[in-house]
């Protein structure tokens, strides 16, 4: 016999469980059919398009990986939304004196391309093309150019030329971008011949007689050859270099003899040894220059950092 | 010596002073100041500005301040102007503009004195304005 209780219990136990479906039923049964029908077919074959398409995308963007400061920024004007660079060289760090740390190095595992100042800046080359595993196309940039220096950036005639190498490197790598790069590059082209041109009518105001750049070291070979400045350095070309006592006393001597008015510091170096200088020689600190890339702030550009250069050298040496 | 203890230590204090002016120039390392670059003499230098289209407006800076400026109805104006001319040159900030924007060129020419003619053009459509370098030649 059953009792009124047990039935409900037997029942349950008895029958099997209800499917989803049964048991939305009476709730999307009040839902109306428009909503039920129309939308969740479109809706879904969009996300999972999207879904498809996303990391496609994302795998196929050009990842590059730049190891200057000024290549970071030209990569990014002439790739534009096409190109992903990695500035692994940040501003204000001190070139010659950095590594790639492991990170950095898992970067350069994902760029297509990897950019480089050349002129063996860098004597990590090796590491980058291990890390690399030889998919990245290994440019050093200063190597094609036609200039020698070491810092070529510091001229705005070199960095238009990198600025074309770079363009024909992104083009080569990705050629159907190949049309927004040359659209991006000469855009840029154009706006670096404005900076050089404010660059030479800032240098005009400053006698030919006194274009002579003390500083602490040779970084500035290519804006003398571009604007007529003669360079005296303190130390080598590299700032890991010390300077001797003989060639401290040479360049005070020369100091002295060619009526210098102002000597500079850089940004990323000890001032010590050119307080000193400054301090024999009667000449003034003219200010702090950016010798080795962008930095912070005003000069956190290109154009920024060599304005700030030219209008510090060229206010301080009137 | 005799006196007031009061007038001899001022006696000391003074004589202490006037060594402290001679002991002070031969201890500091104050630096003899840098000697200021022989400066080149003013020169007269005559200076001719020539269009391939004219009438033109033309204006010549010199370290900055404008030496020269004017309109010119035929295609050359000359002018003799003095200034300072190094062995490294001089530059001139060249800025001159037609009515007509066509292409066009703009020469100016620069002469020492006993000298030959030192020449730089520029190339521009409707408006120049650059700097010109001119040294003289070896």
């Amino acid at each position: 016999m059953e009792t009124a209780e047990s039935a409900p219990a037997s029942r349950f136990l008895a029958t099997k469980k209800p499917s989803l479906g049964q048991t939305l039923k009476p709730f999307v049964s009040q839902v109306p059919k428009p909503f039920v029908l129309r939308a969740p077919k479109p809706c879904l074959a969009c996300a999972l398009l999207l879904c498809m398409l996303g990391p496609a995308r994302a795998a196929n963007h050009l990842q590059v990986a730049s190891f200057s400061t000024v290549l970071t920024e030209i990569a990014r004007q002439v790739g534009g939304d096409r190109v992903t660079v990695f500035g692994l060289v940040r501003p204000g760090v001190d070139p010659h004196e950095y590594e790639p740390t492991p990170a950095d190095l898992r970067k350069v595992s994902e760029a297509r391309v990897i950019l480089t100042s050349g002129r063996q800046l860098e004597d990590y080359l090796g590491k980058l093309q291990q890390a690399s595993g030889g998919k990245a196309d290994l440019l050093p940039v200063g190597d094609r150019l036609t200039t020698s220096a070491i810092h070529w950036w510091n001229s705005v005639g070199n960095v238009e030329e990198a600025t074309r190498i770079v363009r024909d490197e992104l083009s080569k790598v990705d050629p159907a971008d190949q049309s927004i790069f040359e659209k991006n590059a000469s855009d840029y082209l154009v706006r670096l011949d404005d900076l050089n041109r404010w660059i030479r009518r800032k240098v005009a105001e400053l006698p030919r007689d006194r274009r002579r750049l003390v500083t602490s070291h040779n970084a500035f070979r290519a804006l003398g050859h571009a604007y007529g400045f003669t360079i005296f350095a303190i130390e080598g070309t590299s700032t890991e270099t010390e300077p001797s006592n003989r060639q401290v006393a040479k360049l005070i001597d020369q100091i002295k003899s060619q009526g210098v008015k102002a000597i500079f510091v850089e940004q990323t170096q000890n001032p010590k040894v050119t307080q000193e200088i400054a301090r024999e020689t009667g000449a003034k600190i003219g200010g702090a220059l950016y010798a080795d890339g962008l930095g912070t702030g005003e000069a956190s550009t290109y154009a920024g950092m060599m304005k700030h250069n030219v209008s510090t050298i060229v206010n301080a040496l009137k | 010596m005799r006196g007031s203890p009061l007038f001899r230590a001022g006696l000391v204090v003074l004589a202490l002073l006037a060594l402290l002016w001679p002991l002070r120039r031969l201890t500091s390392h104050d630096a003899v100041p840098a000697q200021t670059s022989q400066r080149a003499a003013l020169v007269p230098v005559h200076v001719v500005i020539t269009s391939t289209v004219f009438p033109f407006r033309f204006s010549i800076s010199h370290l900055g301040k404008v030496i020269w400026q004017g309109e010119s109805i035929a295609g050359s104006s000359s002018r003799q102007v003095a200034i300072a001319f190094p062995p490294e040159g001089i530059d001139l900030l060249v800025d001159a503009s037609w009515a007509e924007e066509k292409e066009a060129a703009v020469r100016v020419d620069v002469t020492l004195p006993n000298g030959a003619p030192i020449s730089q053009t520029l190339w521009g459509n409707g408006r120049v304005d650059d700097v010109l370098t001119f040294r003289s030649p070896p």
